[in-house]
């Protein structure tokens, strides 16, 4: 029994695929999603999607989104999902420390503005998060 | 006859037309292709949430009452027209704004206020409807970010009771040939109008989307209440972006196929006027030759 994923985002799919094991970080916690599982559905915060097909690992960072499971398929919605490999940690900083810069003019920007800039450090965060805890922990 | 020099003027001013319509198919062709792309790409993310929030509407029905899905008696309509910026696209703006013309008729009895998206709506628009904001410039390549205000002011207005409904009037990219006017109610968020919604993605391409199954209870993490208030706003941005990527990527088509069609046109033209200006030449010739022979004749 397999579970059939797709992950998507607003700019393209960025996962599509039979496989045995999902995890993902929602708004309470890490789950982990096995055949069979109930139909679901959760919000999902800012982290690692680790997603298991026979030995194979496939590690991805996401931001914000659904999730919904039913009848062994599982469809992630969510803002952002970018491979690991794909991670620039440079360009996620810079993006980072960009977005704090404008965040402190806080004043002179407008609404739009405004929630431009905190999505953009949300976003980069998310990034560097992945980033680092893949790095902790010794894999590729 | 016309004189040779007259069509010769013609023929060259044909010439640049054509050469210009060229450039610009040329140039379309290169950002329908991009922009057909964008368009594609986000169907199956706008998809997924629509049919998310179809399965999940049934739970929602009996639940408590969402700010986004309240129906309220319509007394207000707002329109989001969504028209390209630039002309010289077919019948493309016309269309659309004929649609919105025929549902302003249709609802007299209601006030009606407009949002546009692109000059041509404006244009169109202004002093004859309230339009209350105009979004122009929005460029070839569409980011959600850039739609984003454009869905906050209409769920903020909503929300303040502004208008009752929100209907978008918006061309939906079939093919490069085909782009076809389509309505959308954006606002309330009702279980009808997302099923018309998925039903209409699902008569577009067969096999695009299944018609809906039976209702699933779904279990909600961390409670029903949080995951639709954040899913519902999404929900409408997500839709908004959507129609603008399709209405993007119809404009784009439309314009290409328009210009391909005027420079074929152009070239038609141009074979037309050269025989034209052949027939001239020689007729010119002749009478010269029979002018001459006159005048020998004359003098022998």
């Amino acid at each position: 029994m397999k579970i059939d994923l797709q992950v998507v985002t607003p700019e393209k799919i960025a996962f599509k695929g039979e496989i045995n094991q999902i995890s993902l970080p929602t708004k309470n916690g890490q789950i982990t999603i096995l055949p069979n599982h109930i139909s679901l559905v959760s919000t999902i915060e800012g982290g690692e999607l680790i997603i298991k097909n026979d030995k194979e690992e496939t590690l991805l960072a996401v931001y914000g989104g659904f999730v919904e499971v039913r009848k062994n398929q599982v469809r992630v919605m969510t803002d952002v999902a970018q491979r690991v490999d794909e991670i620039d940690e440079e360009k996620a900083q810079k993006a980072r420390d960009e977005a704090q810069k404008r965040l402190t003019q806080k004043d002179q920007m407008s609404d739009v503005d405004f929630a431009d800039a905190l999505r953009q450090l949300e976003k980069s965060l998310a990034l560097l998060k992945v980033a680092g805890s893949i790095k902790r922990r010794g894999i590729k | 006859m016309e004189s040779t020099r007259t069509i010769k003027r013609q023929i060259q001013s044909t010439k640049n037309i054509a050469k210009i319509t060229k450039a610009m198919e040329m140039v379309s062709a290169a950002k329908m292709r991009r922009s057909q792309e964008a368009a594609l790409i986000a169907r199956p993310y706008a998809e997924a949430a629509l049919k998310l929030l179809g399965n999940v509407s049934n739970s929602l029905e009996e639940k408590k009452d969402y700010p986004l899905t309240h129906k309220r008696e319509v007394e207000k309509l707002c329109l989001l027209v969504i028209t390209s910026d630039k002309g010289l696209c077919g019948a493309l703006n016309s269309s659309i704004l004929k649609e919105a013309s025929r549902i302003i008729n249709e609802n007299q009895d209601k006030e009606i206020c407009l949002v546009t998206i692109g000059k041509k709506g404006e244009k169109f628009f202004r002093g004859k409807q309230k339009v209350i904001a105009v979004f122009d410039s929005i460029g070839d390549t569409v980011e959600l970010m850039e739609t984003l205000p454009i869905s906050h002011l209409l769920m903020k207005d909503f929300l303040a009771e502004d208008y009752d409904k929100v209907i978008a009037v918006y061309t939906d990219f079939v093919s490069t040939l085909k782009q076809s006017v389509k309505t959308r109610t954006l606002l309330p968020v009702s279980e009808e109008s997302i099923k018309k919604t998925i039903d209409e993605l699902g008569i577009n391409e067969i096999g695009r989307t299944k018609k809906m199954k039976d209702a699933t209870e779904y279990i909600f993490e961390p409670s029903p209440e949080e995951v639709l208030e954040k899913l519902l706003p999404n929900l409408v941005e997500t839709q908004v972006f959507h129609v603008v990527l399709e209405s993007n990527a119809s404009e784009h088509s439309a314009r290409m196929v328009a210009m391909k069609s005027s420079t074929d046109n152009a070239q038609d033209m141009l074979e037309d006027l050269k025989l034209y200006y052949n027939s001239a030449r020689q007729g010119k010739i002749t009478q010269e030759m029979t002018e001459i022979a006159a005048g020998v004749a004359a003098q022998e």
